[in-house]
C-alpha cells in the first residue's frame, strides 16, 4: 500500500469530515463537557475506584502473561456450562465460524462490540443475506450512516441530535423534533422492539470473562444487550483473548473500574452470562432453552493479539479496558473525533489497529504521527497505559519499513541537508 | 552559577521567536550569568528520536555529546522541555551518553537565582494563565518552580488550566500539562492550527485571563498560532518575558 496515498485519504477525512466539521465540533464539545462532569461525579462518589484501578492493572498484567492457559480454562468452563466454544486465529476465521452458525436468511440483532467492528462482522453476515441490526443506539445511528464508530463507548459521539433527527426520518420514516433527544430515543425503541422479538440470533461482545466459572460480564445501560442476548434462540459472543481473567471476583473488579472510568456511577445493567438458558423445573429434568437462548456460542479471537502480547513494547495495549477515558483528554480527538483512527480510535486505537486490522503498517502510518505524545491520556487511564511510548515504538517500525508519511520524510530530509551544510 | 550553556537560541530564531531569545539573554545579563551557545548548530535530536529515527538520533546524539561534553560550563539551560528530557533521560538510558552537567529549564534556573528574599518584583496587575509544557510538566515534574516565581509577583493573578484528573481523589498530583499541538506543525500541518485554536478557545479563553505564559518555547509557538488563527484577545508570553517585566535587577 502506498503510504502517500494513505496519507492523502486520511488527511481528507481528518480535516474535511473531522476538524472542519461544525457538527463534529459541537458534538465533541458537548460530549467532553458531559464526560468530565459525569466521571468526576462517579469517581467522587466511589473514591475506592482509584485503588481498584491499580489492582486491575495487576490483574491484566497477570492475565495477559497467561492468556493461553486462561483461554483454555475459559473454554473448558463454558463447555461444562453447555456452551460451545471456538478459537479463531484471524478475523476471517472468526467471521466464518459465526457465519456457519448463523447461516443465511436470518434476522440478527447485535449488541455493541468493537471486536465485531474489527472483523466487519455485520457486513459479513449481510453478505450471507442476513438482516442484521445494530441495537445499541449509537451503533444503530452509525449503521444508518454507513460509517464507523467514533468513540469506544459512544460510537455516534460526533453526531449532534439535529443530524440524528434527519437520519431517523430518512431511514426509518420517523419524524421527530430535532431538539428532543427523548423523542429520538423513543423512535428507535419502537423500530427495534419488533426486531428483538423476531430475531433468530443475538450477537454480543463481552467486557471481561471469568475463566474459572466460564462467565462473561457485559456492561450496558440501554437494555439492548439483555434483549439481544436473551430473546433470540441463539446467542453468539465474539470476544478477544485479552478479555479473559481468572476469577469472577477479578472479572467484576475489571468491570467496575471500566464503567466507573467510562463515567458511570453504576450502569443500568450488568449482565452475567455463563451458558444457554436452562430449567429443571419439571421433575428436575435439565432442559436447555427455557425462556432465553437454547444455544450459546463463544468465539475467542486472536487476530494479532498474541503478537501484541509477545512484544514487550506493545503488550500494555492489551490491558486496555476500552473505557474511552483517554479519548476525552486527547487534544487531537477533541477536534477530529474518530477520524483520528483507522478502525479503532485515537492513540490507543492506532496501536490496536497496527496489530489487528491493518493489512500492512502503511495503513496506520499517518495515524501514528497524529499523536502529539503529550501523555495526557496516560494521566487519565485507569490502567496507566503509556500510549505515547508505544507510539514512538510504532514509529520506529514504520521508519524501519520505510513507511513514514511524506511530512516526516520531508522533515528527515531537511535534517540531513542541514547536517550536510 | 557563573557560566552556562544556553541551548535553544537558533531554534527560537527558526521559529520566528527572536524576541524570546533576546528576553532570555537579557535575563542572563540581569542575573550576571555568563552564557555560551553551542559552537555548532547541532540539535538535541528529540525530533528524530520521537519520529522513530532511533539510529540516526543515536549518531547525532553522539555528535552533540562530543561537541558539548568538554565545554567549560556549569549547567545547560534551555527553554525547550523536549531537549532537556532528551539529555536527562534518553541520552543516558538509550544512547549510553551521560553529559557531565545538570540541565535546567529556564524556570528552574531562574528560580534558583530569584527565589530569595532580596529579590523583589514590581507589581504586574495581570490575570495570567500558566501553561506547563507537556514534557516540562508531565514528564519532568517541573510544576513548583514557575508557580513559586510567578507567585512572588505582586498584583498578578495566576490561573491553572483544567486538570485531567479533576474529581479523581488520590490523583491530585500536579499535572496540568496540556498540549497545544505544536508538533503537528511538522507531522500534520493542516491539523495543527485547528488543534492549537481549539486549545486556546476551549481551555484558555473560559478562564477570562489577560494573557497566557508557558515554560516551553515549542508550546509558545503553538499557542501563538492558535491565538492568531482564532483572533483571540489574549497575549502569549514566554515565561522569561514575564520575569523581565517585573524584575529590574
Ligand atoms: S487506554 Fe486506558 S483510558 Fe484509554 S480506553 Fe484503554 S483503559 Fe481506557
Amino acid at each position: 500500500m502506498d503510504v502517500n496515498q494513505v496519507y492523502e485519504t486520511y488527511l481528507k477525512d481528518l480535516i474535511d469530515k473531522g476538524a472542519h466539521s461544525r457538527s463534529v465540533r459541537i458534538a465533541m464539545d458537548r460530549a467532553i463537557h458531559s464526560y468530565r462532569t459525569l466521571s468526576a461525579n462517579a469517581l467522587r462518589r466511589f473514591p475506592k475506584t482509584i485503588e481498584k484501578a491499580k489492582k486491575v492493572r495487576e490483574i491484566k498484567e497477570k492475565s495477559i502473561a497467561n492468556w493461553e492457559k486462561l483461554v483454555e480454562q475459559a473454554r473448558e468452563s463454558f463447555e461444562r456450562n453447555h456452551a460451545k466454544t471456538y478459537f479463531a486465529r484471524t478475523a476471517k476465521e472468526a467471521n466464518e465460524i459465526i457465519g456457519k452458525i448463523v447461516g443465511s436468511g436470518k434476522t440478527v440483532v447485535k449488541g455493541k462490540s468493537l471486536t465485531s467492528e474489527e472483523t466487519h462482522l455485520r457486513q459479513y453476515l449481510q453478505k450471507l443475506e442476513n438482516e442484521v441490526y445494530e441495537t445499541d443506539l449509537g451503533e444503530f445511528i452509525i449503521q444508518l450512516l454507513d460509517s464507523r464508530p467514533m468513540h469506544l463507548l459512544a460510537p455516534a459521539v460526533n453526531i449532534p441530535r439535529e443530524q440524528v433527527a434527519e437520519l431517523l426520518k430518512k431511514y426509518i420514516g420517523e419524524k421527530v423534533d430535532p431538539s428532543n433527544v427523548s423523542e429520538e430515543v423513543a423512535a428507535v425503541r419502537r423500530f427495534l422492539r419488533e426486531k428483538f422479538t423476531t430475531a433468530d440470533v443475538g450477537i454480543s461482545g463481552a467486557n471481561v470473562i471469568a475463566a474459572e466459572t466460564g462467565t462473561m460480564v457485559i456492561i450496558e445501560n440501554e437494555g439492548n444487550i439483555r434483549l439481544a442476548t436473551g430473546l433470540p434462540d441463539v446467542h453468539i459472543a465474539l470476544v478477544g483473548i485479552e478479555k479473559v481473567v481468572e476469577t469472577l471476583e477479578e472479572a467484576m473488579m475489571v468491570a467496575e473500574v471500566t464503567w466507573r472510568y467510562a463515567d458511570y456511577e453504576m450502569p443500568g445493567y450488568v449482565n452475567l452470562i455463563s451458558g444457554p438458558s436452562l430449567t429443571g423445573d419439571i421433575e428436575k429434568v435439565l432442559t436447555y432453552g427455557a425462556h432465553g437462548p437454547k444455544e450459546l456460542h463463544v468465539v475467542f479471537i486472536d487476530n494479532g493479539r498474541s503478537e501484541m502480547a509477545n512484544d514487550p513494547s506493545f503488550r500494555q495495549a492489551l490491558y486496555c479496558l476500552r473505557c474511552g477515558a483517554c479519548l476525552y483528554e486527547c487534544p487531537v480527538y477533541a477536534v477530529t473525533a474518530g477520524y483520528y483512527g483507522h478502525q479503532y480510535i485515537g492513540g490507543i486505537g492506532t496501536v490496536w489497529d497496527a496489530f489487528t486490522t491493518a493489512h500492512d503498517l502503511a495503513e496506520v502510518s499517518p495515524h501514528a504521527y497524529t499523536c502529539v505524545l503529550c501523555k495526557r491520556c496516560k494521566t487519565r487511564c485507569p490502567v496507566d497505559i503509556d500510549t505515547a511510548d508505544m507510539m514512538v515504538a510504532l514509529r520506529e517500525k514504520l521508519v524501519n519499513q520505510n513507511l513514514v508519511p511524506p511530512t516526516i520524510q520531508q522533515f528527515f530530509e531537511g535534517m540531513q541537508e542541514h547536517e550536510d551544510e | 552559577m557563573k557560566k552556562v550553556l544556553y541551548y535553544g537560541s537558533s531554534n527560537l530564531q527558526y521559529q520566528q521567536m527572536a524576541e524570546v531569545d533576546e528576553g532570555i539573554r537579557e535575563l542572563f545579563a540581569k542575573a550576571g550569568v555568563e552564557y555560551v551557545v553551542p559552537p555548532l548548530e547541532k540539535h538535541c535530536v528529540e525530533g528524530l528520536y520521537t519520529f522513530g529515527y532511533k539510529e540516526e538520533a543515536r549518531k547525532e546524539a553522539i555528535q552533540f555529546y562530543e561537541m558539548v561534553k568538554d565545554l567549560d560550563v556549569e549547567a545547560v539551560v534551555t527553554p525547550y522541555g523536549a531537549s532537556q528530557y532528551m539529555w536527562e533521560t534518553t541520552y543516558p538510558d538509550e544512547f549510553g551518553l551521560k553529559l557531565p552537567f545538570p540541565f535546567y529549564n529556564v524556570t528552574q534556573f531562574f528560580h534558583k537565582i530569584l527565589m530569595n528574599e532580596d529579590v523583589k518584583f514590581e507589581p504586574l496587575p495581570l490575570k495570567l494563565v500558566l501553561h506547563d509544557g507537556c514534557t516540562v510538566g508531565r514528564k519532568m515534574g517541573i510544576y513548583k518552580e514557575p508557580r513559586e516565581l510567578l507567585g512572588k509577583i505582586p498584583g498578578l493573578t495566576l490561573l491553572d488550566l483544567p486538570h485531567p484528573s479533576v474529581g479523581i481523589e488520590g490523583t491530585t498530583a500536579a499535572d496540568w500539562s496540556t498540549c497545544p499541538g505544536s508538533w503537528l506543525n511538522i507531522t500534520i500541518p493542516e491539523l495543527a492550527e485547528e488543534v492549537e485554536m481549539n486549545f486556546v478557545q476551549k481551555d484558555v479563553m473560559p478562564l477570562e485571563a489577560d494573557a497566557i505564559t508557558t515554560d516551553c518555547a515549542n508550546a509558545l509557538f503553538g499557542i501563538r498560532m492558535g491565538i492568531m488563527k482564532g483572533n483571540f484577545p489574549l497575549k502569549a508570553y514566554f515565561f522569561t518575558d514575564i520575569i523581565n517585566m517585573v524584575w529590574r535587577a
